[in-house]
């Protein structure tokens, strides 16, 4: 298992380095000047000598990318062009109110597309089934800042029922948070059906159904179990789905998330706080992808026992047993 | 009900409703078993073998699956007008089934004690601690070491899986053992030994036992009584002895003429020609027709229904019986 997390751990390293460096890379490419972004209109040619100098900005390209992933290492970001002010602290500030919506969208999309998954594979043809599979195609192929604005329409605009924009109260939160749920669930529900209707006709259905056991635990406990790795995956692509795509769906909604912030220094060219916006999304990404990496090796035990889960003492002690009763099992 | 009956099938008829078609997969059944006794079904593939089998747990995949005439009683229960709860009591408690796949057929993310100890919670009232005792007990009982109990089907070989499986089906001491196969997807090699434990354990627990194969040589070994079964009808059945000795339908001859034999020097086995009929499509008369022998222009229209040719011997074939009137 250890040699599991390691080398889980590895990957998630080069990854994470691999982005930061292709990320660096693309801003270079952004046209224009720092400095006068720094400056705005109007800065004369001595302050702008004086800005290249302040934020050595006419080092060579790679020792400004190797200084800055030494200091992003330390957690220090760097400065905002626009504000002059630090931009990891302004950052975390942002991240609990999308991590909040993040969340909850993505709970309420896993519990509706688990169950209506699951329903619908056991109910396989039925009317629900059909109305279900319709509805969850649309909802994965609609795109979320769509949906979002489509929302507005109805619960807003025609039934006026909920504000539309803002974060001030748990109303506020109601439509990003169905938004994503929804779009979540779409995908959780395709997943979780087909990936049932594999499951509920293996052998091992019939058999827990020959024991006796009631249809909810069979379908529980030895369907939705078995079914549970390319749901989970399912699941992990969504949060990392929503963290990238949280800048289109608090753009709609107007909520002062990272989303926004990454907007903002898109905005008014504000390389720094774009490229640490977009470094830290995928910072949050290869975390989930990491711990749902975790999570397979305790659903599948046979992933546990390919990376040898401890046993390694245990298999030797039955090989000695074994020669020495000179039957193996 | 005759006293020592355990089971009796009757007139068991069961359709696959699909699509396009329907397909007949049991088209009037009728036996018996008796409490204690081994009963060999024996057919080709597609015979309506499994689904007998199935018919008697009540699980067939419904839909597309569907038991559409018959009755099957057992222990005088009628399990047609069994509720759903009531059945689930039956499964795995009284009536057992082992299945044909022992690597598809044990849950990839249970250890095996815990398959094992599920179907003993779900049919007695012992503490976990109890239930837990009882699974390593039956995993000792079918040759495998209690202390495995926390291991995954992965870490156990086909052959040991079915002795999980048997440990599974035996677990709560059934009336009926239902085994479909048991042995097929083994090796040659561990086949017998499956099978011994199987007798052994039936032998120990004296319960009734359907065994499901196509190996009439197991049937011999294992049966008391061997039925065989063809396109979704039983056209033969008695005593193993008395079959054996006196085959009588086209069907079975053909059976025992495409094993292997070692007394006679020859380079080929010699298979029944042509195939079994269209399960959508059955023929009026006889099934067997078009790959008989001895086929006349009545087996064509009429249906020959089970009659008795000897001492508890049925046979369902106008040419045997015609043969057996005129001779006696």
């Amino acid at each position: 298992m250890l040699r599991y997390i390691i080398k889980r751990l590895i990957y998630m390293v080069v990854t994470l380095l691999a982005t930061v460096v292709f990320l660096f890379t693309l801003m270079e490419f952004v046209p224009g000047d720092p400095a006068l972004v720094v400056l705005g209109e109007g800065a004369t040619d001595e302050n702008i000598v004086a800005i290249h100098k302040e934020l050595k900005l006419d080092d060579p390209y790679i020792v400004r990318l190797s200084r800055y992933v030494g200091n992003l290492v330390q957690g220090d970001m760097g400065n905002s062009y626009k504000t002059r002010q630090p931009i990891a602290p302004a950052l975390f500030a942002r991240l609990p109110l999308t991590m909040t919506i993040a969340v909850w969208g993505i709970i309420f999309g896993t519990i509706i597309g688990l169950v209506a998954g699951v329903v619908s594979a056991v109910k396989q043809y039925s009317l629900f089934d059909r109305v279900l599979t319709a509805i969850s195609l649309f909802g994965a192929s609609a795109p979320s800042f769509w949906l979002a604005m489509l929302f507005v329409l109805i619960f807003t605009l025609k039934l006026g029922w909920l504000p539309a924009t803002g974060s001030y109260t748990f109303k506020h939160w109601i439509l990003p948070i169905a938004t994503i749920g929804l779009q979540a669930s779409a995908s959780i529900t395709r997943m979780t059906r087909s990936s049932m209707l594999e499951v509920i006709r293996q052998d091992y259905v019939r058999t827990a159904r020959a024991k006796g056991q009631t249809q909810f635990r069979v379908v529980v406990s030895h369907g939705l179990r078995n079914a549970f790795i390319p749901i989970l995956t399912v699941i992990g692509t969504n949060i990392n789905g929503y963290l990238g795509g949280t800048v289109l769906v608090e753009s709609v909604f107007a909520i002062p998330g990272l989303g926004n912030y990454v907007l903002d220094g898109v905005k008014t060219m504000d390389t720094p706080v774009v490229l640490n916006g977009v470094v830290f999304i995928c910072f949050m990404c290869t975390i989930v992808t990491f711990l749902v990496d975790m999570a397979y090796a305790f659903i599948d035990p046979r992933i546990k026992s390919t990376y040898g889960f401890g046993t390694k003492k245990f298999k030797r002690a039955r090989l000695a047993k074994a020669i020495e009763g000179g039957t193996a099992g | 009900m005759r006293e020592n009956e355990l089971l009796s099938v009757e007139n068991l008829e069961v359709k696959y409703f699909l699509r396009r078609s329907t397909v007949k997969a049991v088209n009037g059944v009728s036996f018996t078993i008796n409490k204690g006794e081994r009963v060999g079904l024996v057919g080709e593939t597609g015979a309506g073998k499994t689904t007998t089998a199935l018919s008697i747990l009540r699980l067939i995949p419904e839909p597309p699956g569907k038991i559409t005439n018959g009755t099957i009683t057992l222990n005088g229960r009628n399990l047609m007008e069994t509720s759903e709860k009531d059945m689930r009591k039956i499964r795995g408690n009284d009536v057992s089934m082992i299945f044909q796949d022992p690597m598809t057929s044990l849950s990839p993310v249970m250890t095996v004690g815990d398959q094992i100890r599920e179907v003993i919670s779900l049919h007695s009232d012992m503490s976990k601690a109890q239930t837990i005792e009882r699974a390593k007990e039956m995993l000792e009982l079918v040759g495998i070491p209690g202390e495995r109990y926390g291991e995954y089907p992965h870490q156990f070989s086909g052959g040991m899986r079915q002795r999980v499986l048997i440990a599974i089906s035996l677990a709560c001491n059934p009336k009926l053992l239902i085994a479909d196969e048991p042995t097929s997807a083994l090796d040659v090699t561990i086949q017998a030994q499956v099978l011994e434990l199987i007798a052994d354990l039936r032998k120990k627990f004296n319960m009734s036992l359907l065994l499901i194969t196509h190996d009439l040589g197991v049937v011999a070994e294992t049966c008391d009584r061997i039925m065989i079964m063809y396109s979704g009808r039983i056209v033969e059945s008695g005593p193993v002895r008395t079959v054996y000795k006196n085959i009588q339908h086209p069907y079975t001859v053909g059976l025992f003429n495409s094993l292997p034999r070692l007394d006679i020097d020859t380079d080929r086995l010699e298979p029944i020609k042509g195939m079994m009929p269209d399960p959508n499509d059955l023929p009026p008369g006889c099934t067997f027709y078009d790959r008989c022998p001895y086929v006349m222009e009545r087996c064509k229209q009429e249906l020959p229904v089970l009659s008795e040719v000897g001492e508890g011997h049925f046979v369902a074939c106008f040419h045997a019986c015609n043969k057996e009137s005129s001779n006696g």
